[in-house]
């Protein structure tokens, strides 16, 4: 009885059933990860405001994602009756799905990591430029005047930030050679990380990857003094937090997306000198990402909103000028370098 | 057909991602409560009943944004070519690049210099630069 199934476990399909189970898992850790950034934020923004935050349900509060979780489920599923139904429902799973097809893009370690194509940068690209689709059809459909404002304030301040975040990021693809995330690392790995030599691409980036997850300071589409809550005025239940998973689902893959761009994804610091480091690749990609997860909670608690006509004219006036200069000049010495 | 481990572990994984967001909205649709009230099938204005449905009118600025982000992000990709065969193109490669960033960046500051990236038209402009602020003045004038 044993034997067709042993006959179709051939090494191939072994491979593909444990690339599948890897995804899976990839995605699973992924997901629960976004959903403990929600107690780490409450937990660190109270730690700074000198309060308890969440400590009631489960060791240090850690229960509080779950009982959250099954709380909302049982919210009322509600779709205004005025509201454009199809695409309001589309919105929020807009928001969170492609969030998280980006992170397949991200190469953890030298053996997991679901996707590495060629063009794995441009397709982050793409999927950056189609987020902005949730923002906007979230508002639109919402048929409300704070919704519409809010999802427009936010299309043009994500465009906006959009334009250079591609300019920002060529710096590593120039001295990289190539779009491949997977490779970057690699390149990381011989060289220095790219944080030094592209400094202020690193920066620039920074500010587009905040922006990517309409996170504080840029938060202005859902300022909630003068917009209500802004695209998502209309929305409750899971159909907002759909839109809430996928804004921290956004911090761990901007996070994940850092630290393989700049920060030599799972090289070691040091390696050169204490090559037993090396042996933990998983071990440096955690800590790093969860370094950026944490200074994002940190601008939130640190920084005020700035006004709207401000972030829009720092957008186009310096960070867009400025990653065009870097771009330029990255170019200039890697052919200088190379002859 | 492919059968590279890369190629089950993207599928499989685009399927879940799917499958997990179309779980969560499902079962919130089914476990969710329903209840209803006298005001609630109205659009959120802050208590005030809504003067009018339709006619918001919005800034041409948001227009002119997209606009100006149509043709940067277009003028970007040609840019994102050049990046990847910054050492295949050589220097001269890298001359037609740079006569190109500057014409956009000539561009960008003739778009600044017409004032098409001020978010505030010119004449509050203006009006703002004259208006002395009473705060502003530690209070002695008024």
């Amino acid at each position: 009885m044993l034997e067709p199934i042993q006959a179709l476990l051939t090494p191939a399909v072994l491979g593909a059933i444990w690339a599948a189970a890897k995804a899976v898992i990839i995605l699973l850790t992924l997901v629960l990860s976004a959903a403990y950034m929600i107690w780490l934020e409450r937990r660190l923004l109270a730690l700074w405001q000198d309060r308890y935050g969440p400590n009631r349900i489960g060791p240090f509060g850690l229960g509080q994602v779950i009982a959250d979780m099954i709380k909302i489920f049982f919210k009322e599923d509600w779709t205004p009756p005025f509201v454009d139904k199809f695409t309001f429902i589309l919105a929020p799973f807009i928001a969170m799905s492609l969030m998280m097809l980006a992170f397949a893009l991200i190469p953890i370690t030298p053996n997991w990591g679901v996707f590495a194509p060629d063009i794995g940068m441009l397709l982050f690209f793409a999927i950056a430029g189609l987020a902005v689709y949730a923002v906007m059809l979230g508002g639109w459909s919402s048929n409300s005047k704070y919704a519409l404002l809010g999802g427009l304030r936010s299309t043009a301040q994500t465009i906006s930030y959009e334009v250079f975040m591609g300019v920002s990021l060529m710096g590593v693809v120039i001295q990289a050679g190539t779009f491949n995330l997977r490779e970057i690392v690699l390149y990381q790995e011989q060289h220095l990380w790219f944080v030094l030599p592209q400094f202020f691409g690193f920066l620039v980036w920074c500010l587009a990857g905040v922006a990517v997850t309409h996170r504080t300071p840029f938060d202005l589409p859902e300022a909630e003094s003068e917009l209500a809550a802004g695209y998502h005025t209309e929305y409750s239940g899971m159909k907002f937090g759909m839109f809430f998973v996928g804004e921290y689902v956004g911090i761990v893959m901007v996070s994940g997306l850092t630290t393989a761009l700049f920060f030599g994804g799972w090289d070691a610091p040091f390696s050169s000198v204490f090559p037993a480091l090396k042996t933990v690749p998983f071990l440096w990609f955690a800590i790093k990402c969860f370094l950026f997860m944490s200074s994002f909670i940190l601008l939130r608690a640190a920084l005020p909103r700035p006004r709207y006509d401000h972030m829009m004219s720092f957008a186009w006036k310096i960070c867009l000028p400025l990653s065009l200069v870097n771009m330029l000049v990255t170019a200039g010495f890697v052919l200088w370098a190379g002859n | 057909m492919t059968t590279s481990p890369e190629f089950w572990s993207i599928a499989v994984y685009i399927v879940a991602v799917l499958g997990l967001c179309t779980v969560m909205l499902g079962l919130s649709a089914l476990l969710g409560g329903r209840s209803g009230a006298r005001a609630r099938n109205e659009p959120f204005e802050s208590g005030v009943v809504s003067a009018s449905p339709e006619n918001l009118r919005l800034s041409a600025k948001f227009y002119l944004v997209a606009v100006f982000f149509v043709i940067f992000d277009v003028e970007a990709l040609f840019l994102y070519a050049w990046a990847v065969s910054v050492r295949e193109s050589g220097w001269v490669g890298f001359v037609e690049a740079a006569v190109f960033i500057f014409i956009l960046l000539a561009s960008l500051v003739y778009l600044a210099r017409i004032g098409a990236l001020d978010w505030a038209p010119a004449s509050r402009k203006k009006r703002q630069a004259l208006q002395v602020h009473p705060k502003n003045q530690g209070g002695a004038s008024v």
